[in-house]
């Protein structure tokens, strides 16, 4: 836990987040996030003269998916706004965003923190599109301007200062990436800029009930860094005030390379946005059938998964966040039990031979080149002690990496034992042809187990299965030729 | 084909209606069996056609060219017409005289001494003149019909969502529409009915259904809004218009005057609504991707000097009064009321059609005034607008038609106002005062 001795940190997040339909926001280009620079425009998108925006339904219906998760008021009338500044990489000199009314207003993100549960109250999330990129090259050291991310749909999600410390700050992006990522709305990928942070930081002395005076810290691309810069800034702050200044309101930025905070611009040169109803857009209602649609398809939100996961499947805290933290893995293990019938094997397999080679290949579960019916297979094979655990391995990455069926790569490989009735054919071969080592163990001289179990051993190349080979051993002791 | 129109066109020079003749190699000649074959068709130049200049009678858009039709374009396509013509307009359809323009000061065909009117004085002019038989133009505040008043030809403002506006640069996008002049009602009707109608490119377009227009010989219940019919219209011309509503009268047309108490704050709200929604439509002209630049050691400083360098001085009056009025703490003290202003007017409107089938009032206050006379004088330019701009703050559907000249052949006009979406009334009524 952070302590700031008497001060007391308030802090609260607008997080940007890029919504992954197919389209952008208000035309029909592809929403992608590759392509050569000016490649994925239209005259929309980039604001030729006579244009008009379209809404795209999608980005509206996941915004609204997004407000339902939280327990957010759904705004049925969606209106957009226009926000009124000139910068070179916004061609048409205003973003189209919302104003007085968001499509989610209100909500709350409960979230674990030194495994205390706390809740953070959502201000609003409301949709707008994102603007195009700026390009500084060495090259021919001029600024050259990407407007293919001109129109992605951005879901900006704005927390009341419920925040008490940076590293509340990081648990509580932590929950939201992972509720978001959970309703598939959008990719999160901090380096792709899919997820993005502005913290609003401010500090006031214990005893006071006044807030202090913010600073608002643009646009860190990973939660470290919102961490870091964070801490930074309640320091600065700190040193400030106990040296008796004063904070000026102000935006900062933070430079990850130097682990420093700087001033960008103080309030007075703050824009006034001139925001008005886009006169464009009438606006788009939500009707009930689509918010009762999106009502029945809100998945389990990730918090109440792990507590489950917890109670039902009797997982520690740990592997309960281990494996909810991604919906999609959450899923693989409940289909693992189901189709193995074992909490324990499903729970090993999974954090073990499987998040090791997600984490080799750096994919993700959707994407293990393993299926669930090959891994069933091996788990029975190794059950029935036909595969040992040294070549469970073996034939889990091997089958990970060819598709051949599992059948030719087990027999191709040689990594089954001969089934356990040849391996019984074995041990009477070799007691047959030892028959006073069996006299003798048949007559209570238990230390010649290891004389049978060696002779076999040798046979077999070490591939036997011990305790099915103890178990046949001990059933020498009836054995008559 | 053509003949007549080409000459007039080539013969017309002086007036500068046009900015781009494409008599040479008119668009969309092929389709002989639409609605439109055989009709010759001039476009205002902030209407987008493919591969022609657009400037918008502005420096900022001097060399430009569009890159895509706009959906009239396509739908004049559709039903067979040839586009001859691209015509002269006030900068960015700002203004009441087609003089604010790089491309000449718009000339009235009646008297070369007098302005057209605007701000699609060429689309006016080149209807009046013979040029075509049919023009468009865009109408925020009566820019169709006071130029038609003011040639004397058929003018038409559509209910507002009647046509997408996909393709025509925006000046008020809330007040913007695209409008018909012509010389006949039967040309303006075809027009209408192979234009208008829903279009998915434009979110404001009305899903409406058009209907083709029937004449019917009817007695028409027809409101005078007090407000319009006061002091400041021109003598002679009132004379006229008053012989016009007797003969009404004595057709056997239930004629009654009616009061529309909002009137009076038209104006003030028309330019605080219009100017506010220009300032951020005209701001994606920054230099950056097209138009005019001028060069800076900065991007700030480059848009600054490009908007400063390629607006006129009425765009650049508009987007300052626009910036201001949407700036905070102004915001409320004057969008907002006029906003709520704009909801009034509209609720006059819509009470006066409970009891009228069409109001009449007069297009213009004077016949056409004097190149360079209002220049200097924006307020006094403003308030020639103040019979068209209720409608257009309203969205109702207004035709200006003539009735007669001056005594010095200066045309004399009346504008019809209709219920939303009722523009086929309108066009009845025209075609019964023929």
């Amino acid at each position: 836990m952070n302590s700031h001795g008497k001060w007391k940190v308030v802090i609260g997040l607008e997080v940007h987040v890029q919504l992954n339909t197919k389209s952008k926001l208000f035309c029909g280009c592809s929403n992608e996030s590759l392509g050569k620079p000016n490649s994925r425009c239209c005259p929309i998108c980039i604001g030729l003269p006579g244009s008009l925006p379209l809404p795209n339904k999608s980005a509206i219906e996941k915004s609204a998916l997004f407000g339902i998760a939280v327990n957010s008021k759904i705004n049925k009338s969606v209106q957009f706004s226009r926000k009124n500044y000139f910068y070179p990489d916004l061609p048409k000199g205003f973003q189209t965003s919302q104003f007085s009314l968001p499509i989610c207003e209100g909500g709350e993100i409960k979230y674990l923190h030194d495994n205390m549960e706390k809740t953070v109250q959502l201000t609003r999330a409301h949709l707008e599109e994102d603007a195009g990129k700026l390009i500084h090259s060495v090259q021919d050291s001029a600024t050259h301007i990407d407007l293919n991310r001109c129109g992605t749909p951005l879901l900006e999600i704005v927390s009341e200062p419920d925040l008490r410390s940076a590293s509340e700050a990081k648990a509580y992006l932590t929950q939201l990436k992972q509720q978001i990522q959970y309703l598939e709305i959008s990719n999160c990928d901090m380096e792709k800029g899919q997820l993005r942070c502005d913290a609003n930081v401010s500090i006031r002395k214990n005893d006071s009930d006044e807030f202090g005076t913010r600073a608002e810290i643009k646009n860190v691309n990973s939660f470290k860094f919102v961490e870091k810069a964070i801490n930074l800034e309640i320091n600065r702050q700190i040193d400030i005030l106990e040296n008796g200044g004063k904070i000026k309101q102000c935006t900062l930025q933070y430079d990850d390379k130097a682990d420093s905070i700087s001033v960008l611009r103080l309030k007075e040169d703050a824009h006034d946005y001139r925001y008005f109803p886009c006169p464009d857009l009438p606006p788009v209602f939500i009707d009930d059938k689509i918010i009762k649609k999106l009502n029945d398809n809100c998945p389990e939100k990730p918090i109440e998964k792990v507590k489950r996961f917890q109670k039902d499947y009797k997982l520690s805290l740990s592997d309960s966040e281990r494996i909810c933290q991604e919906s999609n893995f959450a899923n693989y293990f409940e289909n693992l039990i189901i189709k193995i019938g074992d909490v324990k094997k499903s729970k090993n397999i999974l954090l073990g031979d499987i998040s090791k080679l997600l984490k080799d290949k750096n994919i993700s579960i959707n994407e293990l080149p393993i299926s669930i019916d090959d891994i069933s297979k091996l788990l029975n094979f190794q059950n029935n002690g036909s595969l040992s655990v040294s070549n469970f391995k073996k034939a889990f990455i091997l089958k990970a990496e060819s598709n051949n069926p599992l059948s030719t790569i087990l027999e191709k490989n040689n990594l089954l034992n001969d089934d356990t009735h040849s391996l019984a054919d074995i041990v009477i071969e070799v007691a047959d042809a030892n028959p006073s080592e069996l006299l003798r163990y048949q007559s209570g001289e238990e230390k010649l187990k290891g004389f049978f179990m060696g002779q076999i051993m040798r046979k077999t190349q070490g591939k036997a299965n011990p305790a099915e080979l103890v178990k046949l051993i001990e059933a020498l002791k009836t054995h008559s030729n | 084909m053509f003949d007549a129109q080409i000459n007039n066109l080539k013969n017309n020079s002086h007036l500068n209606a046009i900015v781009h003749d494409l008599s040479n190699d008119p668009v969309f000649l092929d389709k002989t069996d639409g609605i439109l074959s055989g009709k010759s068709i001039a476009i205002k130049e902030n209407i987008h056609l493919k591969g022609i200049g657009l400037s918008c009678a502005s420096k900022i858009l001097q060399n430009y060219k569009s890159i895509y039709n706009a959906t009239v374009v396509e739908r004049i396509k559709k039903a067979g017409g040839a586009i001859l013509a691209t015509t002269n307009m006030d900068e960015f359809a700002m203004g009441s005289s087609s003089e604010h323009t790089i491309h000449g000061v718009v000339k009235n065909p009646h008297d070369i001494t007098r302005v057209a009117g605007g701000s699609s004085g060429g689309s006016a002019v080149a209807v009046a003149s013979g040029m075509v038989d049919l023009a468009l133009g865009s109408d925020t505040g009566g820019s169709v019909r006071q130029p038609s008043a003011f040639c004397g030809i058929y003018g038409l403002k559509p209910t507002y969502g009647r046509i997408s506006r996909f393709g025509l640069v925006s000046y008020a996008s809330s007040f913007d529409q695209i409008g018909i002049f012509s010389n006949n009602v039967k040309d303006m009707s075809n027009l209408f009915e192979s234009i208008s109608g829903n279009d998915e490119k434009d979110s404001t377009s009305a899903l409406e259904k058009v209907k083709p227009y029937l004449f019917n010989e009817k007695k028409y219940k027809i409101g005078l809004p007090e407000e319009y019919w006061g002091k400041g219209i021109d003598p002679e011309m009132r004379k006229i218009l008053d012989k016009f509503i007797a003969k009404l009268k004595s057709d056997g047309h239930d004629v009654k005057s009616i009061s529309m108490p909002k009137t009076e704050y038209s104006i003030a709200t028309y330019y605080i609504l219009t100017t506010a929604e220009a300032s951020s439509n005209l701001a994606r002209f920054d230099g950056v991707q097209y138009g005019h630049r001028e060069n800076a050691d900065n991007p700030i400083d480059m848009t600054i000097f490009t908007r400063n360098f390629g607006f006129g001085d009425e765009v650049k009056r508009r987007i300052l009064l626009g910036t201001f009025v949407l700036s905070s703490g102004y915001y409320d003290a004057y969008f907002e009321k006029a906003q709520k202003m704009r909801r009034l007017i509209q609720k006059d409107f819509k009470n006066a059609f409970e009891e009228f089938d069409i109001l009449l009032t007069p297009t213009v206050p004077t016949p056409p005034f004097k190149i360079g006379e209002k220049m200097d004088d924006p307020l006094t330019m403003y308030l020639s607008d103040i019979y068209t701009v209720p409608m257009s703050l309203a969205g109702v559907p207004a035709l200006n038609l003539p009735i007669g000249e001056t005594k010095s052949k200066l045309p004399v006009c009346i504008q019809a106002v209709g219920d939303f979406f009722n523009e086929n009334e309108l066009f009845n009524f025209a075609e019964l005062c023929n």
